[in-house]
C-alpha cells in the first residue's frame, strides 16, 4: 500500500514536472512545439482529419500515405482545403496493415503516414516507434478508438471545434521543440 | 511463272488482312533472307532476288507457304503473297490480290508512295491529288501512267511525281533496316533437384538473373517495364503442369535489382503459401518482354529524385501485390457535382484539377444511410441527437434519362451539413422523395 502511495505521488511529481525532451517537429496549426519528426502521433477527436489536412496545408513539401481499412476519405475534400492530391498517396489495407504500414515507414519515401486502423499491441506500438524514430518520419494514428497502452505514443492529441478555430486539447506531449 | 520473269522478281510481299503480329512473321522469314522490312502489323517484305540459286520460284512459293500457312492457321489470320519488282510493286500485287497493276483503282498510289504507311505528312496530299483525280474522270492506274510527266508535277506537285516514278520503277527505295527485337533472357537449371519448394534459394537464384538482366539493361540504356518469370519443377502426378508463371507489370520501369526483386518476392510468397510446391524445381527463367528509354550516364550527384521515385514505386507495387490491384492509388479530380463520383483512381496524375464550384465538402464520404431528421433531432441507427445548425442547401439536378429513386446515381438531391450537439458535422442529402440519407461527415 505504501508503494502504490508512493507510486502514485510520484506520478503527480511527474507530471508538474517539464520532462519534454527537444526534438525536431514540423510545424502544426494550435501546437506551439508542433509535431515531433520520429514519432507516433495520436489524434482523437471529431475534427482530428480537419485538423492532420490543415497540418498538411502548412507543410506543403510533406508527401504523405494515407492508410485505411476501408475507403472512406474524400480526395476531392482534401483538394479543396489547399492540398495537392500529388502529394498523398491512398491505400486501403483490410487485412495485413501491420507488416504493410511497417514497409511503408521503413522505406523513409513518405515522411508522413497516417492511418486509421486501430493498433493496440504493445509489440506493434514498439515496433511503429523503432521505425519513425530511424526514418524520422510522423505516423498518425487517427483510429476511432484510442490506444490503451499509449506509452511509445510520443503526442496526445484531443482535437474539435471547426476549420481553422480548432479547440485541442494535449493529453500527452513527450518532446517540445528544439531551440536550433 | 517462267524463269525470264521470275528474274524480276525481287521482293516477296505477306500482306495480312486483318492486323497481326508482323514482328513474329518477320523473324520466321530470316531464314530465306536476312533482308527483311516490316510494315506494322500489315505486311513483311522479303528480298529474294539473291536467292534464286537456292529455290525456283515455285519451290520458294511453296516452302514459303508451307512454312507460314500452319502458323497463320493458328493465330487466325489471312494472308495473301505478292512477288514483285520492287517493295513497292510486291505490296500493290499482295494487297490487291492481281498481278495487274494497270487494273487496279487510284487508291493504290498510297501504297506506291507511303509503302511503309509512316508518312503522316504525305498522306494529305495523297488524298487530294486521288480526289482531285477522280472528280477529273482518272479512276485506274493506266489511265494516271498515260498522263505526261511534265503536267502532272505543274498540278499536283512533288507528290504526284514521286507516285509516277515509283509506279514506273524509276527511282529505288532504301529498305528500311530491320532487325529482330532482343531477347533478354536468363535461365538456370537445377540438374540435381537441390531445392524442394523453399523460397529462399528461389530468390536467391533470382537475384543473380536479375542483376544479369540490370546490367543488361543499363548498358542499352533501357528499364524494364514487365517481366516474365517462370518456374520449372518435375512433373509427377500431382504436379501436372511443368512451370508456373508470373507476369509483373511495373508500375514505373525497374533499372534496378532491389526494387523488382521485392515486388517478384511479395507475388511468389503469396503463391507458395497458397498453392504450396511438392517437388523439385528444375529451373527459373527470367525474360523481359517490354522495355523503356531509360537514362544513361553516372547518377546525379545533386539529388536522388529518380531513385527514391523508383523505391516509391516498387513500394507501391509490393503492396499492390499483397492488397490487390487497386489497393494502393492516387486520386484525380473529376468535373461531377455528386460527391462519390468527383474524383477517381489512377496510379499517376496527369491531368490538371478542374475548377471546382460547389460547396466545402466533408472529409469522409459513405455509403448513403437512411436516417430521420424531425423538429431539430436527427435519428441514426436507434439514437438520436440534437441538431445545433444546420448549413444552407446545395441542390443538384440530374440528367433526363437518369433514374431520381436509383440511389447509386441519382443526380437529384439536396445536400446540407448538421451539426450536432456532441460536435459532429455530418454531410446529410434529401432525394425527390423526401428521405434523408447520411452520406458523409467532417471528421
Amino acid at each position: 500500500m505504501a508503494s502504490a502511495e508512493q507510486i502514485r505521488h510520484l506520478k503527480l511529481v511527474i507530471n508538474a514536472m517539464d520532462v519534454t525532451q527537444p526534438r525536431e517537429s514540423w510545424q502544426a496549426p494550435g501546437l506551439q512545439d508542433g509535431v515531433p519528426k520520429g514519432a507516433i502521433i495520436e489524434l482523437q477527436g471529431p475534427s482530428r482529419f480537419e485538423w492532420f489536412i490543415t497540418f498538411l496545408k502548412e507543410n506543403p513539401s510533406l508527401n504523405c500515405f494515407w492508410a485505411e481499412k476501408s475507403q472512406s476519405v474524400l480526395p476531392t475534400a482534401l483538394h479543396q482545403r489547399g492540398i495537392d492530391l500529388n502529394r498523398i498517396t491512398f491505400a486501403v489495407f483490410k487485412e495485413k496493415e501491420f507488416p504493410s504500414l511497417r514497409k511503408v515507414i521503413q522505406s523513409q519515401i513518405f515522411p508522413v503516414v497516417i492511418s486509421t486502423h486501430h493498433f493496440n499491441e504493445i509489440k506493434m506500438l514498439q515496433s511503429f516507434q523503432l521505425l519513425t524514430e530511424k526514418s524520422n518520419s510522423s505516423f498518425f494514428m487517427a483510429a476511432e478508438k484510442p490506444v490503451t497502452q499509449n506509452w511509445p505514443v510520443a503526442l496526445q492529441l484531443d482535437i474539435s471545434g471547426k476549420l481553422n478555430h480548432f479547440n485541442i486539447e494535449i493529453l500527452k506531449q513527450r518532446y517540445r521543440k528544439t531551440n536550433e | 511463272m517462267s524463269n525470264s520473269e521470275y528474274k524480276n522478281l525481287n521482293v516477296a510481299c505477306l500482306w495480312l488482312q486483318k492486323p497481326g503480329p508482323t514482328e513474329k512473321l518477320a523473324e520466321l522469314c530470316l531464314r530465306f533472307s536476312p533482308q527483311i522490312a516490316v510494315r506494322k502489323n500489315e505486311a513483311v517484305f522479303v528480298e529474294i532476288g539473291k536467292m534464286r540459286l537456292l529455290y525456283s520460284p515455285e519451290e520458294f512459293v511453296k516452302i514459303f507457304q508451307q512454312l507460314l500457312n500452319p502458323w497463320l492457321k493458328r493465330i487466325e489470320v489471312n494472308a495473301r503473297l505478292g512477288l514483285g519488282r520492287d517493295l513497292t510493286d510486291s505490296l500493290a500485287r499482295a494487297h490487291f490480290g492481281t498481278a495487274n497493276i494497270d487494273s487496279l483503282s487510284l487508291d493504290a498510289l498510297y501504297d506506291f508512295a507511303d509503302p511503309f504507311n509512316n508518312d503522316p505528312v504525305i498522306r494529305p496530299y495523297l488524298q487530294k491529288m486521288i480526289t482531285a483525280f477522280k472528280d477529273l474522270g482518272v479512276h485506274k492506274i493506266s489511265q494516271f501512267k498515260n498522263i505526261p510527266a511534265n503536267q502532272l508535277v505543274s498540278r499536283f506537285g512533288a507528290v504526284a511525281m514521286l507516285s509516277r516514278q515509283r509506279l514506273e520503277h524509276s527511282v529505288p527505295l532504301t529498305w528500311p533496316y530491320w532487325k529482330p527485337a532482343e531477347i533478354i533472357k536468363e535461365k538456370t537449371d537445377f540438374p540435381y533437384f537441390e531445392f524442394y519448394g523453399e523460397l529462399e534459394p528461389v530468390l536467391f537464384e533470382l537475384k543473380k538473373q536479375l542483376d544479369q538482366i540490370f546490367q543488361r539493361l543499363w548498358i542499352r540504356e533501357r528499364r524494364a517495364q514487365k517481366m516474365r518469370v517462370r518456374i520449372f519443377f518435375e512433373t509427377n502426378s500431382r504436379q501436372v503442369r511443368p512451370f508456373r508463371e508470373f507476369q509483373f507489370e511495373f508500375l514505373l520501369p525497374q533499372a534496378y535489382t532491389k526494387g523488382a526483386l521485392a515486388i517478384i518476392k511479395e507475388r511468389l510468397s503469396k503463391d507458395f503459401t497458397d498453392h504450396p510446391v511438392t517437388t523439385p524445381l528444375q529451373g527459373i527463367e527470367t525474360v523481359v518482354i517490354e522495355t523503356t528509354a531509360g537514362v544513361s550516364g553516372q547518377k546525379n550527384f545533386f539529388h536522388r529524385h529518380e531513385e527514391v521515385a523508383e523505391a516509391k514505386y516498387a513500394l507501391l507495387a509490393q503492396l499492390q501485390e499483397i492488397h490487390g490491384d487497386g489497393s494502393v492509388y492516387h486520386a484525380e479530380l473529376v468535373e461531377d457535382h455528386r460527391p462519390e463520383k468527383s474524383w477517381k483512381k489512377c496510379s499517376s496524375i496527369k491531368n490538371l484539377p478542374p475548377q471546382l464550384h460547389f460547396p466545402l465538402r466533408p472529409t469522409h464520404l459513405f455509403t448513403p444511410e437512411p436516417v430521420v431528421i424531425k423538429n431539430s433531432f436527427f435519428a441514426y441507427q436507434g439514437q438520436q441527437f440534437k441538431i445545433i445548425r444546420k448549413s444552407s442547401i446545395e441542390r443538384i439536378n440530374g440528367a433526363w434519362f437518369e433514374d431520381p429513386s436509383d440511389l447509386n446515381d441519382s443526380y437529384d438531391r439536396d445536400y446540407f451539413s448538421l451539426e450536432l450537439e456532441d460536435g459532429r458535422t455530418l454531410f446529410i442529402f434529401r432525394n425527390r422523395k423526401g428521405h434523408y440519407f447520411l452520406q458523409g461527415a467532417f471528421a
